[in-house]
């Protein structure tokens, strides 16, 4: 059966027939439309002003006073959002909802701002060509920043990251095959296809372009699978933090005015710290279960010796800071030893 | 053949103001396209029947404002309200039924054989390999939002743990992602 005999299988269907009913019904007992006709005639009579108008707004090119299109509806959105003096709406970007025209984030530096929603539109805009599709996706899987602005969309107060290490694509393909791509934190692609039947193809793509690949029989592959290693294979040495966690933290040290503090650092899963927050927690979308940066600092800090920071994994940003003058108290939080402590500056 | 069998759908629809059996006849002629076009776009039968049902609804309301432009412009007309509707479908993820209210229309529930000839309109495989184009075209984050939701079938509650990042930004990236996708099949 093709798709003309499906489709006309449809017309017999109890759906159709209580449907047809129904309009059936309206023609014997609804009353007549109203007629465009009508508005014709009111705006003829309403005088030459309105004519007037119509006619100048026509002649803009704004207004088809012929048209059988129907009006979109409004958007009530806009209206949920305060407006700058440039007539640019701003605020959180709110599910459901059109986005503001600059959407709130927190900027890398832990600062409060707004992202132009162009730019973040850009990002999520689909490539054009294939070409685009992989620059698109490894830019993601890479990270890239863009920048953030206070509320009048023009002063800009910092940077937003998009994407970054611990990124992971999955995808199918068209034979089948599955596909997982992540960079690792020198900035490789690494892309791994398994076909059905088990042939494992590893490749590594560096920055510079560079490709090497590496392909494993379903055998071989499987092997690999039944004999783990023990912990997951660290792209980095187990002692150090990766290097883009490295960076982060050496730019929060020299912020933080010593730029050759020690450091340890964990992902923690936990309820947004509360605990640690008290009543001074910020407003925040993150105060729910989630994973975070715990970053704990000692050095020469103006206001205390002792430093911590929350990041979001997500985008590195800042998500909560404090200081002390006394090593924090982590005993009451469950926090496992965490690695390091590190000394920042250091080759 | 009837008057009706030999009129154009441009004719049907003007003349349904004044004699509303003419959009009956109509009815007849678009029921079939409209569904397959809209369970091709939801792969759902109750939600394409809603659709369809919404979509004939708006038009017989609005009926007085079409005008005949030549050829092809009852079906134009007629889907661009289908277009709207879908739209609106995207983005509320309910079927709108204000024009069914306001003329006092029944929703119709499908029954399983109703459902089953609805469905055999998708072509599930064409569909397949679209579905996978499209989503490999994604960005980054939209996509593993709806691996995890969609495909893995996890809570929103579970998944801000694999994607580190809250509950808000999860469910936003999986309904701007449910959309682009949409958006993208629709194309």
């Amino acid at each position: 059966m093709d798709a003309e005999d499906r489709e006309r299988k449809l017309a017999e269907t109890r759906f159709a027939a209580d449907l047809r009913s129904q309009f059936e019904a309206l023609g014997e007992r609804a009353p007549q439309p109203r007629r465009r006709r009508r508005w014709v005639v009111i705006a003829v009579a309403a005088g030459v002003a309105v004519a007037g108008l119509l006619g100048t707004v026509a002649l803009a090119g704004g207004f088809d006073p012929d048209s059988t299109q129907l009006p979109e509806p409004p958007l009530p959105a806009k209206s949920v959002y305060p407006m700058n003096a440039s007539g640019l709406t701003y605020g959180p970007d709110k599910p459901l909802v059109e986005e503001p025209d600059l959407v709130a984030v927190l900027a890398t530096n832990g600062k409060r701002g707004y992202c132009l929603k162009t730019d973040l539109d850009e990002s999520k805009q689909p490539p054009k060509t294939p070409e685009e599709a992989v620059a698109s996706n490894e830019a993601g899987l890479r990270g890239y920043t863009i920048p953030v602005y206070e509320s009048d969309g023009v002063t800009q107060i910092g940077v937003f990251q998009l994407g970054g290490p611990g990124t992971t694509m999955f995808y199918g393909t068209a034979d089948g095959s599955k596909v997982t791509k992540t960079a690792d934190a020198d900035g490789n692609i690494i892309t791994t296809t398994v076909a059905p039947d088990g042939t494992t193809n590893i490749e590594t793509k560096a920055l510079d372009g560079t490709i090497t690949t590496k392909t494993l029989t379903a055998a071989e592959a499987a092997r690999l699978k039944k004999t783990p290693s023990p912990t997951p294979t660290p792209s980095h040495e187990p002692d150090k933090p990766s290097a883009w966690l490295l960076e982060r933290m050496s730019s929060l040290a020299r912020d933080a005015g010593d730029a050759s503090a020690t450091a340890q650092w964990e992902l923690q899963w936990r309820y947004y710290l509360k605990r640690i927050e008290g009543e001074n927690a910020p407003e925040s979308p993150y105060q729910q279960w989630t994973t975070v940066w715990l970053v704990i600092m000692h050095g020469d800090f103006a206001g205390g010796v002792w430093r911590y920071w929350l990041l979001d994994p997500d985008s590195l940003n800042v998500i909560s800071q404090g200081q002390s003058s006394r090593p924090f108290d982590t005993s009451s939080h469950n926090l496992q030893p965490m690695p390091g402590p590190i000394t920042l500056g250091e080759e | 053949m009837g008057e009706m069998e030999l009129r154009r759908d441009e004719e049907l629809l003007a003349a349904s103001g004044d004699r509303p059996v003419h959009f009956v006849a109509l009815y007849d002629r678009t029921l079939p396209g409209l569904l397959g076009y809209f369970v091709r776009r939801t792969l759902d039968a109750q939600v394409a029947a809603d659709l369809a049902a919404e979509t004939l609804a708006e038009a017989y309301a609005s009926r007085g404002r079409f005008r005949d432009r030549g050829e092809g412009s009852a079906s134009a007309w007629l889907y661009t309200i289908a277009r709207r509707q879908f739209g609106r479908y995207l983005r509320r993820l309910r079927v709108e039924d204000a024009a069914r209210r306001r003329l006092g229309m029944e929703r119709l529930q499908l029954g399983p054989e109703d459902t089953e000839r609805i469905e055999a309109l998708i072509d599930f495989e064409h569909i397949g390999r679209q579905v996978s184009a499209a989503f490999g075209e994604l960005h980054i984050d939209q996509r593993e939002a709806l691996r995890l939701r969609v495909i893995e079938g996890k809570s929103y509650r579970e998944i801000p743990a694999g994607l580190g990042c809250g509950e808000d930004v999860v469910r936003a990236r999986v309904s701007r992602g449910l959309k682009r996708l949409a958006a993208q099949l629709d194309g």
